[in-house]
């Protein structure tokens, strides 16, 4: 079984975020962020999931939309707005990977960032490969 | 495959109905621009994400002038993975991962920018940890973490 | 890379030059110098319960395999050591032939709502058996011969989408 990939880079497991400790995380550039930021990779998460200073940095300020339903955390009720903004996967080797993701985005949000399934990993190939720890991405 | 539209109950449906949307359901007459958001509220709330996209599809067809649907429908479409022409020269990240390792708890609570094992910045506020480590030039994008305690491991 | 361990009494137990490595898994390292040394078997698992507790992975699984140096014959010692190590994933030959659970997900799809609450036993588009009980689905499953290995589900509640 064979399945091609454009890119990779190295991830980062068991480190902590603050106080947040983050079992399998990634460098993402965000929309026009100048620096990259450390990602919880999280296929459970419904959406990826941005912190307000994390969205405004990347370009995408904005307030809590009452249209969006809160999101449901462990942190309880999170409310926030729904944006959609470039990832870039700035690979160790290959090329680089260039996604819109919808993103989840509150002020409230006191978590780390999430990468999460809908409208991001649900639309790329990855694969993780602990051996050397590395994540391998494509376009779908 | 066609997504299967939960629609509020309505006097009647529309007979162009988008193809996206199954001809086995009744989605809501479109009696205002209020009332359908209202519905797409309904369908997130559901966790009903697919079933929310084609049905802001629908309301794109519907109330194409409305802001709030076309910004919803845009942030709402499934995203496509391009690879792109490379920004950055490749790099690992080793450094960075050992400078926090090293020194991460003495800056615990804090935005730290890094570069390879440099560190450009560090303040409780990450835009100023960030406006901090633009003046200083990089060949590529640096690190932006909040510093934790120490790694066990 | 050596994991230090941390244990829970005053007396020093170990040698830093005899680092406690299980030849098998590679886990393990040195102890620390002023390690003391465990009163009982009971604090010993008690530590370990801390550095779980504490999400460090790793040196619970150290841990562990010094608590099997120390304690061989206690069952809790070697339980801990057993299930806490590093698992090896292995490729074994095939017992069923290749298929892909398509019918089974499609026929969720199409009858699910039917059985909500309930414990669905599916093999291609066949309903084996279905019942509240978990085991009771089972066992009546096990009754109706089929070629592979059957699917169990619970049918939750059903989305509206």
């Amino acid at each position: 079984m064979i399945r091609s990939f454009t890119g990779s880079m190295r991830y980062q497991t068991e480190v902590y975020q603050g106080p947040h400790r983050l079992l399998v995380a990634v460098e993402v550039l965000i929309g026009d962020s100048s620096a990259a930021s450390t990602l919880l990779l999280d296929t459970g998460s419904e959406w990826c999931v941005l912190p307000e200073h994390i969205a405004g940095e990347a370009g995408y300020p904005g307030e809590i939309n009452p249209r969006i339903p809160p999101l449901h955390s462990r942190f309880g009720l999170i409310y926030g707005r729904i944006e959609r903004i470039p990832f870039r996967f700035v690979a160790d080797v290959g090329a680089e990977l260039v996604l819109e993701a919808t993103c989840f985005v509150s002020e409230e949000w006191p978590g780390p960032p999430v990468l999460g399934w809908k409208g991001c990993l649900e639309r790329m190939r990855f694969a993780l490969d602990p051996a050397d720890e590395t994540f391998y991405f494509a376009p779908l | 495959m066609p997504v299967l539209l939960e629609a509020p109950p309505t006097s009647h449906a529309p007979d162009d109905r988008g193809a996206d949307i199954s001809a086995e359901t009744q989605p809501p007459a479109p009696v205002s621009a209020e009332a359908d958001l209202a519905h797409l509220t309904e369908l997130l709330a559901d966790h009903d994400i697919d079933g929310a996209r084609a049905w802001s599809q629908e309301l794109l067809r519907r109330w194409p002038e409305n802001t709030e649907v076309t910004h919803l429908a845009y942030v709402l479409a499934p995203p496509v993975a391009r690879v792109v022409p490379r920004k950055y020269p490749p790099r690992r990240r080793d450094l960075e991962w050992e400078w926090l390792k090293e020194h991460g708890p003495e800056y615990a609570g804090l935005w730290v920018v890094l570069y390879e094992d440099r560190l450009l910045a560090a303040d409780p506020d990450p835009a100023k940890a960030l406006a901090e480590a633009r003046k200083i030039p990089c060949p590529g994008p640096p690190l932006l973490h909040l510093a934790g305690p120490v790694r066990k491991k | 890379m050596p994991v230090l361990l941390e244990a829970p009494s005053p007396t020093p137990v170990a040698d830093p030059a005899d680092p406690v490595v299980d030849p098998a898994t590679g886990i393990g390292g040195c102890v620390r110098t002023d390690a003391p040394a465990p009163p009982s078997v009971e604090a010993d698992l008690a530590h370990l319960t801390e550095l779980l507790a504490d999400h460090d992975i790793e040196g619970a699984r150290a841990w562990s395999q010094e608590l099997l140096r120390r304690w061989p014959d206690h069952p809790r010692a070697q339980h801990w050591a057993y299930v806490l190590a590093p698992t090896v994933a292995r490729v074994v030959p095939r017992k069923y032939p290749p298929r892909r659970r398509d019918l089974e997900r499609e026929w969720l799809k199409q009858h699910g709502h039917e059985y909500a609450g309930l414990w669905v036993v599916l093999y291609e588009d066949r309903l084996l058996a279905a019942d509240p009980e978990r085991a009771k689905a089972v066992e009546l499953a096990r009754q109706v011969p089929c070629d592979g290995e059957p699917f169990l589900h619970h049918v939750g509640p059903i989305p509206k989408g």
